[in-house]
């Protein structure tokens, strides 16, 4: 009922104004994309067992997620599980993993479940490098503008912002561009994240706040904590790696 | 040196002044046409050099704009305001010094004229439904052409200098490449794929959106799409390995493997000849060339994939091995891979001669436990031919028919001379002696064919699968058997004699039909019922054959007692239902089958029948609980019926080995074992700590067991019996963790027991065994220059039979086995591995000899690519190899040992060739 009152009041608020609004809180859906054949693409010659997994495992795996946001706090998580999908080595989505970012502050807490740990980073956003560009594209019916950045030294990240969304956030870690990010996509990584729908609902103080539980951490020691993992795993460790640093 | 600090200090804080030197700038949004407030606008300062964003704001209520602390430099002005034209200029900020931009006027985008732009008609290329398409190949561009340089070339497809598409008056918003997209935008990504002489097509189409393609409701969304189709014969190549080694004398080993693809067509084959080995073909060779036929592969509720490899008779055996074997394998995928047919040819010669030793301690009550020894020498000589060909169709999403023929034949060629005699332990008086000739030449044709179809329903969770089976097979088998069998009197004196000239053809032939029908239907949420039901009939015709050999030579008398003629028949039902639960953490599944089996058997010669009905039930019950992601634990229960066999109720008579004689039950009942499994593991990845458990224990009621009496001959009569008391536990723990980096430390503990009743000269005798393991292991894995992998064990037994409490046998054995690899300087690689068993000595094996098994090799790349090897490799450099097997089981205690091959020396060259492709490492 509260929601659909906010909800109510925020249309009715909008209509009030002129053409050109500018969003401040609601609740994005975003669609996660991945395709998992690409990790069995790797082998140029494929075994037996290569196809037959390619057979019983579909190509794309899908996921909701969703970006509750407003007063320039913003909170990311799975927005439902999926139970048809099957995951290739059963790597499906946590549910508990959860993005808070307090663009106010420029804090971010992070509740990450990697294997048998689940850790809770606290750090600054990370300062990404955003290259602008002036290609453009319609997503949820904003038009946004396409950035590229980079991490992990060499892993492209392209982002979608529109800036009619005011809050500079977007899925997992990102933001830091002026406006929200409704697409984004990790090429090496054959992810994406699309925006499909916006609702206008006020989340409550409780939706945006950050995490509490898991063991501490920042940045800089994740990152030291899962080179081990690249160590021992070679290739598909790197890949783990990159994964838990979106 | 004191200059320079200076100097250093200098810079520093001159950069520091200079980073301090800071410009600001600021300015007014007006929209002068609407007198529209342009609050929220976004103002941001971009780098020229590489369009990396620095700094932006939002214009306040009024339309002004202030940014601070920018450092110096040349930068990019951009404004925007949705539905508003960009606003974009360069600008140069100067050190503390603000710039002042004054009234910025912004435009709306519906004010701009829209640049018209001429559709151009083009016939040459193809049109599909919507979809336009150009094939790649027909335009002309260089070798390393990227995809930019190919559109460029296409008609109707217009590329600017920013790299931007139109097409059709139209911006492509997406590039996909194989249907995913966004590769462009990373170069590496672009290094590996995107080369133009990859393409096959290019497609040009309106992309509904993607809620549109998956509810199939236009929502009129619609985006310009390229879509980049690779090659399949982007695959084109080849790929394999040739292989010699020798010592200049006896021992030879040679292999050539070829795989060459293209696209979704493979045609692999391989030859090989060995001496040193059974097998010359390892995991990987057998996938990559078409050696698998011997692979079987499962699939698991979830999509699991799982492999096993069973080796037959050609892939192991005892004594000295000479092994030729060529193999053939085309596959082929079309249809977008919904139609696929593999097809395999095998050829295997394997010729072995060897010895074998078999001491057997047969412990009895009293004074009359002895010892038998056994010495055969045997030479085989075994071809095979055989093929396999599996096709499958994925008819639609939801329904696949899979199709299997297989058949083979072998012919075989045996003979074998064994010299034995069994002593009293007491006094080492001698009991009987036997030497024995045989040899043979058999023939066996098999045909197996299977057919699977499975659909699943529209309804999840519901699916249906039929299986039908046909299998046929002949065999004969022609044998000589000659032997002199010799009994002794306590006394020391010749009391017996059996001399034995026999020729004995034996023919068999079998069919096997057999149907399975399952149905899985969801009951609610997360909950399955699974019915199943199967029928199979068998029938066999045996008949075995005696002759003596008469007094002209020929062996034209039939032995009436040793020889014999059947027709079996067996009609088996079983049904069976399931109930499964799969949630989050927690699974389980309860059912069990029922089912009827009836034999006939028909006394060919005499004419006489014999009926035999059993029932089987086939309880169980299986739980899971996934702690995490993990850590799972697993209890299940499994009741298991096991019928006699007909050979238990009415043996064949047979006289190969006089020293052990069979004979029937026709009481015997079936036999029903309860068996109870724990399974735990945990592991910690970022840890590297592994735990697992795991134990068994299971009762057998009216177990099938073996009531054996050895007369004064020493000749061991032998009946099924059924006794009740049977038990086995056994237990299996284990703990790893990474100590250092790469370094894994690993220990496990099983311990198992077992009791099992027999009957030993009419007297029950409780046979226990205690096994004790414990095993210590030490690995490092890395792709630097070093690997190591280090275990080592020991394991005591112990084990007492009641009829003969004095002798309690209890002996250690320690196990040690190890490899290290090491990769040298200039492409030397090093290989040692060992292998080392040391048994303790006991009264009855006090000639044991321990093991010491070292092996190396050491190779080097002669060529710049690797291609070129050649590798020099000692094997069993201590000559220790013996072949040693120790079993205990009931009152017997049995030692055999096989001449096996030991220390030899072998120089190979190895060649490795390939074409645009690599042999799979993995699968």
């Amino acid at each position: 009922m509260k929601i659909l009152l906010a909800s109510l009041l925020t249309i009715l608020t909008i209509t009030g104004f002129a053409q050109t609004q500018f969003i401040t809180a609601g609740r994005v859906e975003y669609e996660k994309t991945y395709n998992q054949h690409s990790v069995l693409d790797d082998e140029r010659n494929e075994g037996e067992w290569i196809q037959q997994m390619r057979k019983n495992y579909p190509k794309f795996v899908r996921d909701m997620y969703e970006l509750q946001f407003a007063d320039n706090k913003s909170s990311f998580k799975l927005a439902k599980e999926a139970p048809d999908n099957k995951y290739l080595w059963r790597d499906k989505p946590s549910a508990t993993d959860v993005t808070v970012k307090d663009c106010e502050t420029n804090r971010i807490v992070l509740q990450k479940e990697v294997f048998e740990t689940q850790y809770l980073l606290q750090d600054s956003m990370r300062n990404y490098q955003w290259r602008i560009t002036d290609e453009t594209r319609t997503i949820a019916g904003f038009e946004c503008k396409k950035a590229v950045t980079k991490i992990c030294d060499s892993v492209y990240v392209v982002a979608f912002y529109t800036d009619q969304i005011m809050i500079s956030s977007g899925p997992e870690s990102f933001g830091g561009l002026p406006g929200l990010i409704l697409g984004l996509a990790v090429p090496r990584l054959h992810t994406t994240w699309f925006a499909t729908k916006l609702e206008l609902v006020q989340p409550t103080a409780a939706q945006t706040t950050p995490p509490q539980k898991g063991k501490k951490t920042n940045w800089k020691q994740l990152e030291a904590d899962l080179t081990k993992l690249k160590a021992r795993w070679g290739d598909y460790g790197t890949k783990y790696l990159w994964n838990f640093m979106l | 040196m004191k200059k320079l600090t200076l100097l250093f200090s200098i810079s520093v804080l001159l950069s520091i002044v200079s980073w301090a030197q800071q410009a600001s700038i600021k300015g007014n949004l007006l929209d002068t046409s609407n007198k529209q407030s342009l609050q929220h606008a976004v103002v941001s300062v971009i780098k020229q050099k590489d369009s990396v964003l620095l700094k932006y704001t939002r214009a306040d209520a009024k339309g002004d704009f202030e940014l601070k602390n920018i450092p110096a430099g040349n930068y990019i002005l951009q404004i925007t305001y949705p539905l508003y034209a960009d606003y974009v200029d360069n600008i140069t900020l100067e050190a503390n010094n603000t710039k002042s931009l004054g009234t910025i006027a912004l435009i709306q985008k519906a004010k701009l004229l829209e640049e018209v732009i001429v559709k151009q008609k083009i016939s040459a290329i193809r049109i599909k439904g919507d979809t336009t398409e150009y094939k790649a190949d027909s335009f002309k561009v260089g070798a390393n052409a990227n995809v930019q340089d190919l559109l460029k070339r296409m008609p109707g497809i217009q590329v600017n200098s920013k790299g931007e598409i139109t097409t059709q008056g139209q911006k492509v918003e997406k590039i996909l490449v194989d249907g995913e997209e966004f590769f462009s935008d990373d170069p590496a990504v672009v290094a590996q794929t995107l080369r133009a002489d990859a393409v096959n097509t290019v497609q040009v189409f309106d992309k509904k959106s993607d809620q549109a393609t998956f509810s199939g409701i236009d929502d009129g969304v619609k985006t310009k799409t390229i879509n980049l189709q690779l090659k399949d014969d982007k695959k084109k190549g080849y790929f394999g390995k040739a292989e010699g080694g020798t010592d200049f004398d006896y021992y030879k080993s040679g292999k050539l493997l070829a795989n060459a693809f293209k696209g979704k067509r493979k045609i692999a084959g391989y030859v090989t000849y060995d001496n040193t080995k059974f097998e010359s073909l390892n995991w990987q060779d057998r996938n990559n060339y078409g050696g698998n036929l011997n692979t079987s592969t499962e699939f698991g509720d979830d999509g699991s994939v799982s492999m096993y490899y069973n080796g037959d008779e050609f892939s192991n055996s005892q004594g000295l091995p000479n092994a030729l074997t060529a193999g053939l394998q085309y596959s082929k995928k079309w249809n977008e891979d919904k139609q696929n047919i593999n097809g395999n040819y095998q050829y295997n010669n394997l010729k072995v001669n060897g010895l074998n030793k078999t001491i057997t301690q047969n412990i009895l009550g009293g004074d009359s436990s002895f010892i038998n020894t056994q010495e055969q020498n045997f030479t085989s000589n075994k071809t095979r031919n055989r093929i396999k060909t599996v096709y499958d169709w994925t008819i639609d999403s939801t329904s696949s028919l899979k199709v299997t023929l297989g058949a083979g034949i072998t012919s075989g060629d045996n003979s074998g001379t064994t010299i034995g005699s069994s002593r009293y332990v007491k006094d080492s008086l001698l009991i009987n002696e036997t030497n024995r000739f045989s040899s043979s030449l058999s023939e066996n044709k098999s045909l197996n064919t299977t057919l699977f179809y499975r659909k699943r329903f529209a309804k999840k969770g519901r699916t249906i699968s039929l299986t039908g089976d046909f299998n046929f097979s002949n065999n004969t088998n022609k044998a000589y058997l000659k032997s002199i069998n010799n009994y002794y009197s306590k006394l020391g004196s010749l009391s017996r004699n059996e001399d034995i000239d026999q020729y004995k053809p034996n023919e068999d032939n079998a069919k096997t039909i057999a149907a399975k029908a399952s149905y899985t239907e969801p009951l609610w949420k997360n909950t399955f019922l699974e019915l199943n039901y199967k029928y199979a009939l068998n029938t066999n015709d045996a008949s075995r054959l005696t002759f003596n050999k008469s007094s002209n030579g020929e062996y034209g008398t039939l032995v009436d007692t040793f020889s014999n003629h059947y027709l079996f028949n067996n009609h088996a039902h079983t049904g069976g239902f399931n109930m499964r639960y799969t949630g989050k953490k927690v699974n389980f599944s309860v059912g069990t089958g029922l089912g009827t089996v009836s034999f006939k058997q028909t006394d060919v010669f005499t004419g006489n029948k014999r009926n035999i009905n059993f029932t089987n039930l086939l309880p169980a019950a299986n739980f899971s609980y996934a702690f995490a992601k993990q850590t799972r634990l697993n209890l299940s229960y499994n009741g298991n019926t096991r019928n006699p066999s007909l050979l238990q109720i009415q043996p064949l008579r047979d006289n190969t080995d006089p020293l052990n004689i069979n004979i029937g039950n026709p009481d015997l009942q079936q036999e029903f074992t309860n068996s109870f499994n724990l399974n735990f593991n945990d592991y910690k990845v970022l840890k590297g700590r592994g735990i697992y458990v795991s134990a068994n224990f299971s009762t057998t009621n009216n177990a099938i067991s073996n009531s054996s009496a050895v007369d004064t001959l020493g000749r061991r009569v032998n009946q099924s019996i059924n006794v009740d008391g049977n038990y086995n536990g056994r237990m299996y723990f284990s703990y790893s963790m990474t100590i250092f980096k790469n370094i894994n430390l690993g220990f496990d503990f099983n311990p198992s027991i077992r009791r099992s009743i027999n009957f030993v000269n009419n007297q029950r005798n409780i046979n226990d065994n205690v096994r004790l393991g414990y095993n210590i292991n030490l690995n490092y894995n890395s792709d630097k220059w070093l690997s190591f992998y280090f275990g080592a064990g020991a394991n005591h037994n112990s084990s007492k039979s009641s009829i003969n409490k004095g002798i309690e046998t209890k002996y250690w054995t320690y196990e040690s086995y190890g490899e290290i690899e090491m990769k040298l300087p200039k492409k030397w690689y090093l290989n040692i591995d060992e292998d080392i068993t040391v048994y303790q000595k006991t009264a009855a094996f006090a000639n044991q000899r321990d093991i010491y098994i070292v092996n190396a090799s050491i190779k080097k790349s002669i060529t710049k690519d690797e291609n070129w090897q050649i590798k020099g490799s000692v094997n069993d450099i201590f000559k220790q190899n013996q072949g040693v097997n120790r079993n205990i089981t009931s009152n017997f205690i049995t030692e055999t040992s096989n001449q096996t091959i030991q220390r030899y020396f072998l120089l190979t060259l190895i060649y490795n060739f390939s074409k645009n492709g690599k042999p799979s490492n993995g699968f």
